[in-house]
């Protein structure tokens, strides 16, 4: 199911991707300009994923057989997004700290006290060591 | 021979106190630059510079030297531990690294890829010192249709390294190229596939690509999973060490891996990346019992830790004997150079031999501290592993995520980790293998520049691209293993052997 | 239940942040004049990649800010567009003197190639220029041309045969391999490179038979005598003493004549105290001896000009260049890519 989405997917990226190297003049085989790669790739894209396409219509087999905890996977994206969206805005510390425990809690780990604790420590570890140490600039 | 008592010279100066000092925090620090995912050897260079000034010359580039060794020691320890690549040279590793963890055997994988560095890098060394000079002059004869035919070569056959469909291997190498081309390039001048967003203009950084794609990718795929799992069962003590089976294994890769590792990092660009992923591929090729790759084989693991540390002394070639930085970490090694006054040439060695064979000299010292270092450091990265999973996955998170922030101290950057973390994550559930991207990612770009610098410098003659002597040996090599593979695929085709997964 | 509520929660804070951040970022710049200024660290934005030439100074120019200016500096590389990135960052920053930029040749020529958001060069405020360099033509040591007037002729009579490389179109080496290649009518071919050291490499490898590179890249082949300098491209000769004998174009009667320089920039409408403040720190900072012999290890010239000075360069800088990319046919060539 899932197999066939993603093959889609590369199909319509691929596509889009050729469209927009249409802007870039081709050149000819002696002198290529920049849109010589871009539509090579393009279109060898394009029809691999077709054929792709076409192979997984024709089986039925299906790759993965795990199952996903999509409900999680929500929330961690949601998780991500906010961590990027208040980094800039409140500092590597605080938003750490946050998404620290946010992240503790999305995968399970009981009570209250022991996140808080990881949260607290780590994000203070992560600041020293790169801030300080390897004197990274950190929001 | 003259060289040995070059040699010994410059170990006389290497033991200087100051200069040991100095070795010995260049490797502690390359140590940590290499399993931090994120942090790597270019912004930890970079930043220590300033601080080096109050040093005199040679302790300050024995210890930048150090950072550089020493960061591809460490890269290995998280790929094998956790999948996450600590840098891009240690993607590869993840591949075979990860499954033997799984299986309880971290410990004597992180102990191959410690010893297998350690002998890589020797045999780098020593390259280095008997060979710099003529290895300088014949890597410049390679010009950009050599260039050309190596990326076109590599790509064919790096691209089904791994996986089981060819077709999507390649769909994945094509994609990678694709995204290769996203971004202002210097040889035509405009930015390509940006949609006027600024910050596109960069293009995807390798280091970004490989966070996302293997590092988020894996945290995702672990935390999604519905039952939590457990860490691996208690460790016993014999599990920390390869046995003498898997010793025997790992001897001929290692020095396989040496010796591939350095001829191929005498390439310009990502030279330690592409002799990983060559290295694995020869394994591969070399190996009795290939289905057993990307199952946990211990020679995907050291052949290519060893690779990737001979490379960087290969690396090193070009910048001492010619002052020429083929990448961009030997790019900052020169500007470290030039800022102590001294520019490496082809009179380096002639002129300032203290300098010269101190800092060799100090190069075997430490890839010994390396070794001591590292290898009672295995026990307790694998403690490390006991660390519940539901734990240990948002911390590195976190840490991949801001290492990720200092690549290009860009916000913009992590929102790129995660899409590509999120892609990582539904690509390996529909069966595409990660891996074919990055070599897109990596060898496209040489692919183009070679064929557009080569084309002018022809004169719009493609079959003198083809037919230069250096190029025509490499095209034909490639053409032969393409041959090859393709005999053997239909040899399977007829025997309906199954690749099975593990 | 209790995980759906806390989910929510963040959620809702999610949301007002992002409008807190919005809201915030289309604030007016209003300015505080802190009349201590500087209080707090200033931080230089680099646009250009950790340990590039500009890199290097900026780390150079910071170890000695304590003394000079008070705070010390903060280097924050932001790379990417050939510098339009950190360009553009540095002009919507605040102007309140915290935050300045390096600048080089690129804050002219981007806007020329139309990849820039702003004209940098009204949009940005130069407080001093740091050094220069200029661009050497070499050849390999091994090739039969001794001087400038044999290899133009070379290339007259075999057009087209000669290849020169330089490190990107539209960089610096570009054009001043192009006007020369017009200038003396010996039409050279160009190829691209990556960057100084790639085309040194090219050079030795015999790949291409002339270089324009900065004279740093070229200073130990010069010594070792594997790499031939015909020509420079400065005003006057190179002070360096490995290179007393390279002629300049001018004067072998070529009217080619370009330097690339490195300086210090921010973002306009800075109060006039703080700027003045910046100049003459920056100023002392630039004059230190040992400033200048890290300068010169890196290969540059210590070229000291003040904010005023400055400003009438890029403007004379930025005339000149507009007709020379048009004349040289290079901003044609960066058009043709796209359609």
């Amino acid at each position: 199911m899932i197999e066939k989405i993603i093959t889609l997917l590369f199909l319509l990226g691929s596509s889009l991707y050729l469209f927009f190297a249409q802007h870039l003049t081709f050149g000819t085989l002696g002198s290529p300009k920049s849109g010589f790669l871009p539509n090579l790739a393009g279109s060898a894209a394009v029809l691999l994923s077709l054929v792709l396409v076409f192979k997984q219509i024709r089986s039925k087999k299906t790759a993965s057989n795990e199952k996903v905890d999509w409900t999680k996977f929500i929330f961690i994206i949601i998780g991500f997004v906010f961590y990027i969206t208040i980094l800039s805005n409140i500092g590597y510390l605080p938003a750490t700290f946050i998404f620290l425990f946010y992240l503790l809690k999305v995968t399970d780990t009981s009570g209250w006290r022991n996140p808080l604790l990881i949260a607290v420590v780590s994000s203070f570890m992560c600041y020293l060591v790169f801030e300080r140490y390897l004197a990274v600039p950190l929001p | 021979m003259e060289v040995v008592s070059l040699l010994l010279q410059g170990f006389s100066i290497s033991i200087l106190p100051a200069n040991l000092l100095a070795c010995v925090t260049g490797v502690l620090i390359g140590t940590l630059v290499g399993v931090l995912p994120g942090i790597d050897t270019i912004s930890a260079i970079a930043l220590l510079l300033p601080f080096s000034y109050g040093l005199e010359s040679t302790p300050a580039l024995i210890m930048f030297a150090g950072i550089y060794y020493g960061s591809k020691y460490g890269g290995s320890t998280t790929s094998i531990l956790m999948n996450v690549p600590g840098e891009a040279a240690s993607v590869v590793t993840c591949l075979d690294g990860y499954p033997m963890a799984q299986r309880g055997r971290a410990g004597a994988a992180l102990t191959v890829s410690a010893i297998g560095s350690f002998v890589a890098g020797t045999i780098g060394i020593i390259g280095l010192t008997l060979l710099a000079p003529p290895l300088a002059q014949a890597a410049l004869a390679f010009g950009p249709p050599e260039y050309f035919s190596i990326a076109l070569v590599g790509l064919a056959v790096l691209s089904k390294l791994t996986g089981t469909s060819t077709l999507k291997s390649l769909l994945m190498a094509t994609t990678g190229i694709m995204l290769g081309t996203v971004g202002m390039d210097s040889l035509s001048g405009i930015s390509r596939f940006t949609f006027g967003v600024d910050e596109l203009d960069r293009g995807f950084d390798l280091s970004i690509l490989a966070m996302g794609i293997f590092g988020i990718g894996e945290i995702i795929t672990v935390m999604t999973e519905p039952h939590t799992r457990m860490s691996v069962p208690t460790i016993r003590l014999r599990d920390l060490y390869p046995t003498k089976e898997e010793w025997r294994r790992s001897t001929a890769p290692m020095v396989r891996g040496g010796i591939i590792g350095f001829l191929v990092g005498l390439l310009p660009g990502p030279a330690a990346t592409i002799s990983s992923f060559v290295s694995y591929a020869a394994e591969k090729r070399c190996s009795k019992n290939p289905a057993e790759f990307g199952c946990g084989a211990i020679e995907g693991v050291a052949g290519p830790e060893s690779a990737n540390n001979a490379a960087i002394s290969a690396t090193m070639i070009p910048l001492l004997s010619l002052g020429l930085p083929f990448c961009g970490a030997t790019a900052i090694l020169l500007s470290g150079f030039m800022l102590h006054g001294i520019i490496p040439g082809p009179a380096l060695i002639t002129q300032q031999p203290e300098l010269f064979w101190g800092l060799i000299a100090s190069m075997y010292i430490g890839n010994v501290l390396l070794l001591v270092i590292n290898l009672p450091l295995i026990g307790v990265f694998v403690q490390l592993l006991k660390t519940p999973f539901y734990i240990l996955m948002p911390l590195v998170a976190v840490v991949t995520l801001t290492g990720a922030y200092s690549v290009n101290n860009s916000v913009f950057d992590l929102v790129w980790v995660i899409i590509f973390g999120v892609l990582g994550f539904l690509l390996r559930r529909a069966g595409f293998e990660p891996a074919p991207l990055v070599i897109g990612l990596v060898l496209g770009p040489e692919l183009e520049r070679g064929l557009a610098q080569g084309l002018i410098i022809s004169n719009g003659d493609i079959w003198t691209l083809i037919s230069r002597p250096i190029s025509a040996t490499i095209l034909a090599v490639g053409a032969m293993i393409m041959l090859y593979n393709t005999a053997r695929w239909f040899g399977k085709m007829q025997n309906n052997r199954k690749q099975g997964s593990c | 239940m209790r995980k759906k509520a806390l989910v929510l929660l963040i959620g809702c804070s999610l949301v007002i942040s992002i409008m807190l951040g919005g809201c915030t970022s289309m604030q007016n710049k209003t300015v505080a004049t802190t009349p201590k200024y500087p209080d707090r660290p200033i931080t230089v934005i680099v646009p250009f990649s950790a340990g590039s030439g500009l890199d290097l100074i900026a780390r150079l120019l910071e170890k000695t800010a304590p003394q000079h200016l008070g705070q010390p500096l903060i280097v924050v590389n932001k790379p990417g567009g050939a510098g339009t990135l950190g360009f553009n960052e540095l002009v919507g920053a605040s102007p309140d003197g915290y935050t300045i930029g390096i600048s080089s040749l690129e804050v002219i020529l981007n806007p020329l190639y139309g990849s820039a958001k702003y004209n940098y060069p009204t949009a940005l405020d130069p407080l001093a220029q740091v050094a220069s360099s200029a661009s050497v033509l070499a050849v390999q040591a091994n090739q039969p041309w001794q001087d400038l007037a044999a290899i133009i002729e070379y290339g007259k009579s075999n057009p087209g045969k000669l290849k020169f490389g330089h490190q990107g179109i539209g960089s610096f080496s570009h054009i001043v391999g192009e006007t020369f290649s017009q200038t003396t009518g010996c039409m050279l071919e160009q190829v691209p490179f990556r960057g100084g050291g790639e085309t040194v490499a090219a050079l030795l490898g015999g790949h291409v038979q002339i270089a324009f590179v900065s004279p740093a890249m070229i200073k130990e082949h010069l010594k070792n005598g594997t790499i031939r300098a015909l020509a420079v491209s400065d005003s006057q000769r190179l002070s360096d003493p490995v290179f007393a004998q390279v002629p300049t174009l001018k004067e072998q009667g070529f009217d080619v004549v370009f330097n690339s320089w490195f300086g210090v920039v921010a973002p306009k409408e800075m109060p006039s105290e703080v700027k003045d403040k910046l100049v003459v720190g920056l100023k002392a900072i630039i004059s230190d001896s040992e400033f200048k012999k890290s300068v010169e290890n890196m290969g540059y010239q210590l070229d000291y000009l003040g904010a005023k000075e400055s400003a009438a360069k890029w403007q004379a800088d930025s005339k000149k260049l507009t007709k020379t990319v048009q004349e040289t046919g290079i901003l044609d060539l960066i058009k043709a890519q796209k359609q």
